[in-house]
């Protein structure tokens, strides 16, 4: 988002914040119309129209597939269908008002939109009501949206899948189609993933259509998060916080603090953060060593400051969205590293994966060594949390670096707790570990952003072996 | 932080905002003096440049074209504070060949230059220093000419060519952004130079809002020095792709100007008094004290081995009437001149203006004596 964008939508937060009546609904649309907004520009142009249009499909999708029932009538719900229905459609008529400003002019032809959107909502109807096993149904969504993940995030599997696309289309193969870009895929995915893991294990709130749609694509967090969990934002959505004289220097101090960390402290460590191109011009180790926390930095003041503007402005609508950073570069080891970085995150993957494959593998009939449990569930938690930013070798790596990061500390934990001399345990001792822990893991995660930032392993390797004087 | 009213905290914020701004414009302060080139990071051995948008981050660059104080102080000739006493300082102008397009900073032609140590008869330290910059604008030219009086010149060195002199670059860097100074430069001297879509400066454009970008680049500029003082590089060889079609600077393709056949004296002279002469007197003027030599740059047109696109520069006969004339008038003025245009061979040449180290290198054996002769007089 840019600054225009995000002043835009602070204005609007505060007018929706200070609605009685028609809140939720004006909510949604707001949601529903930057979900079009803010959609890149696409190589196909009208897939810029299309693939919000696929936002807000499956969202619905996933919305009648876990409310029970009695929450799916028409009466309360037809407000919010033809909230959704109708920014669809007026997003399309922009082809008629060609406001650039607003949104893409090129969109297609009305009738194409309607019939679409009548054979979607068929689609759904037929879905509903005639097929038997709900619980097959969510297997289905939870694979599909795993599926379309893995498609996105995965350049090869893209790229390939693309070229048969483009001959299948008849399209000039000397320009392919090189890269579809759903805007806020990842974490879209993650809300509707939780949603059916709790329809599954019964602990999800009933909602209206309107509250869903309005959790899974809640505008401050869309694209960016923080992931908030369905039954805690609908309270406040049912019930918002009061934007009284406290709420409004809240609100008014992050979105402050994240324009200035994501605009001014982000901006400026973006111009001197290590890069590949940099690798192979820094001549010498200490230049390595400065390039590489500036992007320690910038990755935190970039990611932290669009948390500070996402809370900022669900402050100003009535919602209290949950914290994602706690100073991770403070911690004095890797787990306390991991419980206040992308905190959201760390919170999903424990609850949906870690803790289910914990107690799966507790529950095995030969016991596992503790050791190789949590070898096995750290090193596989981290690589799936190092996929979810991009199916590559780099985000994997980088992964396996931390899982293996978080094993050593548990097992080093272990081994010293009875061991440490005395002279640790004073108040003097206490804050020199504590200083040393923070160096050690501060640096720790700083190296592992190489396989992060840095396009290939072996531009990472061979950063690495700079950054120690090898090369 | 109960007790604060958010809305009496808003008026503030935004008084506070409005005066600061105010404030700004009265004072105009000279933040672009503020570098930390110079101080805590080496200054440039150049102009900040970058060709293309996407390649800032590459080749550790930004160019504040809007803030000639920011420019200057970013390079080493910002450094007045060390100077020695004995440094004869000549500062170089010119275009991108000056500049040396696809040329680390060292190997261009001051860097051959200073590479010599060389010293004047009275044994003086002679110091050159790059104020070349991408574009063949002769207004911009004399606009650095003019701001670089401050940095205790010797002697000014400007290098030009037939495209020098065409106003065909009215919107390049420095002109739009420096309205004030282009339209009395222009107005002082009487200059052929259409300057019909620069528009005067506004109060607003001298707020901090109306100058956030200037301020942001030159925030910007200061960071990346850091870049620039680990790497060195501030340059990207730019692969040349196919000659575009669009851009006809040709003046074989001027309706006034036929061919040399068919051009009759009265128009050659009309030629070189519209576009060449007045800004020459321009730049000797705005010298003021200071001598300025001003040389015709090589052209590969003349090293017999020209490979250039026909359609995108002029042709010879034209480049002889400029060239001619140029040395002509140069002479009854009394102009320091030295004419180069053809002293390079063809391998000295990666383009049609852009030398090679190499050529810089042979270049700068050609340029010495006059620097020398000139220190003496």
């Amino acid at each position: 988002m840019t600054v225009v964008q995000i002043a835009v939508l602070a204005l609007v937060a505060v007018v929706i914040g200070r609605l009685s009546r028609g809140r939720e609904l004006a909510l949604l649309a707001v949601s529903a119309y930057v979900v079009f907004w803010l959609q890149p520009v696409q190589q196909v142009v009208s897939l810029g129209f299309w693939m919000p249009v696929a936002t807000l499909s499956l969202t619905i999708l996933a919305w009648l597939l876990t409310a029970p029932p009695g929450m799916r009538s028409w009466k309360s719900n037809w407000p919010a269908i033809a909230v959704l229905t109708g920014v669809a459609l007026l997003m399309d008529a922009n082809r008629y008002f060609k406001l650039d400003q607003i949104f893409v002019t090129s969109t297609p032809r009305i009738h194409f939109v309607l019939l679409a959107l009548v054979g979607i909502a068929a689609a759904f109807f037929i879905l509903t009501r005639f097929m038997k096993s709900g619980r097959l149904l969510l297997v289905g969504l939870f694979a599909i949206i795993i599926l379309i993940f893995v498609f996105l995030k995965s350049p090869e599997i893209m790229k390939t899948t693309l070229g048969y696309l483009t001959a299948a289309l008849g399209r000039d193969p000397g320009q392919p189609l090189v890269s579809i870009s759903w805007l806020g895929y990842s974490y879209l995915a993650f809300r509707i993933l939780h949603t059916i893991r709790d329809r599954q294990s019964g602990r999800l709130p009933s909602v209206t259509l309107g509250e869903y749609v309005n959790y899974v694509i809640f505008f401050p967090s869309f694209t960016a998060g923080p992931i908030d969990r369905i039954e805690r934002f609908i309270m406040e959505l049912r019930s918002p916080l009061a934007l009284d004289n406290e709420g409004w220097v809240d609100a008014g101090t992050r979105l402050f603090v994240g324009l200035f960390k994501k605009f001014v402290i982000a901006e400026m460590l973006s111009v001197i953060s290590l890069s590949d191109i940099m690798v192979s011009q820094v001549k010498t180790t200490g230049w390595m060593w400065v390039f590489l926390y500036a992007y320690a930095f910038r990755i935190y003041f970039d990611f932290s400051g669009y948390t500070d503007i996402a809370i900022g402005l669900g402050r100003l609508i009535g919602i209290r969205l949950p914290e994602n950073f706690s100073a991770p570069y403070l911690k004095p080891n890797l787990t306390q590293f991991w419980n206040s970085w992308h905190m959201t995150l760390t919170q999903w993957f424990r609850s949906y994966f870690f803790n289910p494959v914990t107690r799966l593998i507790r529950s095995a009939k030969r016991p596992w060594p503790v050791w190789l449990t949590i070898l096995v569930t750290q090193v596989s938690t981290m690589v799936l949390i190092g996929m979810w930013h991009g199916i590559t070798w780099g985000f994997a790596l980088w992964g396996l670096w931390h899982g293996l990061g978080l094993f050593i500390q548990n097992r080093w934990s272990d081994f010293a707790r009875s061991r440490m001399p005395a002279w640790t345990q004073t108040r003097s001792g206490q804050i020199l570990l504590n200083v040393i822990g923070v160096f050690l893991t501060f640096n720790f995660v700083t190296l592992g952003w190489l396989f992060f930032n840095l396009s290939t392993p072996e531009i990472a390797w061979q950063a690495m072996r700079k950054l120690f004087g090898l090369l | 932080m109960q007790n604060v009213d958010p809305l009496r905290l808003g008026i503030k914020a935004i008084l506070i905002f409005v005066l600061a701004n105010l404030a700004f414009a009265y004072f105009d302060p000279p933040v672009g003096k503020l570098s930390l080139y110079n101080l805590l990071l080496p200054g440039r051995l150049r102009f900040p440049y970058v060709r293309r948008d996407e390649d800032f981050l590459r080749v550790h660059s930004i160019s504040v074209f809007e803030n000639f104080d920011a420019m200057f102080s970013s390079i080493e000739v910002g450094n007045i504070a060390k100077i020695q006493n004995n440094e004869y300082r000549v500062l170089f102008l010119g275009d991108s060949s000056m500049w040396g397009f696809d040329l680390a900073a060292q190997d261009t032609l001051v860097g051959q230059i200073n590479r010599l140590n060389l010293q004047t008869c009275n044994g003086r330290v002679l110091r050159a220093y790059n104020l070349g910059y991408p574009l063949p604008v002769g207004v911009r030219d004399v606009l650095l000419l003019d701001k670089a009086r401050e940095y205790h010149p010797n002697l000014f060195v400007w290098f030009v060519t037939m495209d020098t002199f065409i106003d065909k670059n009215v919107n390049a860097d420095f002109l739009t952004t420096h309205p004030d100074e282009t339209i009395k430069l222009v107005g002082t001297y009487g200059l052929k130079f259409d300057i019909s879509n620069i528009q005067p400066s506004s109060p607003w454009n001298k707020t901090i809002v109306g100058r956030r970008l200037e301020l942001k680049k030159m925030i910007l500029l200061q960071v990346d020095g850091l870049g620039w003082s680990a790497t060195g590089v501030d340059y990207y060889v730019w692969r040349k792709g196919p000659a575009s079609q669009g851009i006809s600077l040709s003046v074989a393709a001027s309706p006034n100007v036929a061919g040399e056949a068919a051009m009759s004296d009265k128009n050659k002279i009309k030629l070189l008094n519209s576009f060449v002469f007045p800004l020459l007197h321009a730049a000797q003027s705005e010298a003021g004290k200071t001598p300025l030599l001003i040389v015709n740059e090589p052209d590969q047109m003349l090293s017999g081995s020209d490979a250039r696109d026909p359609g995108q520069v002029y042709a010879l006969w034209a480049y002889n009437i400029y060239r001619n004339g140029l040395a002509e008038w140069l002479k009854s003025g009394n102009y320091d001149y030295v004419d180069l245009g053809g002293s390079l061979t063809g391998g000295d040449f990666v383009s049609e203006f852009h030398r090679t180290a190499a050529g810089e290198q042979k270049l700068a054996q050609k340029i010495v004596p006059e620097l020398l002769h000139q220190a003496c007089k």
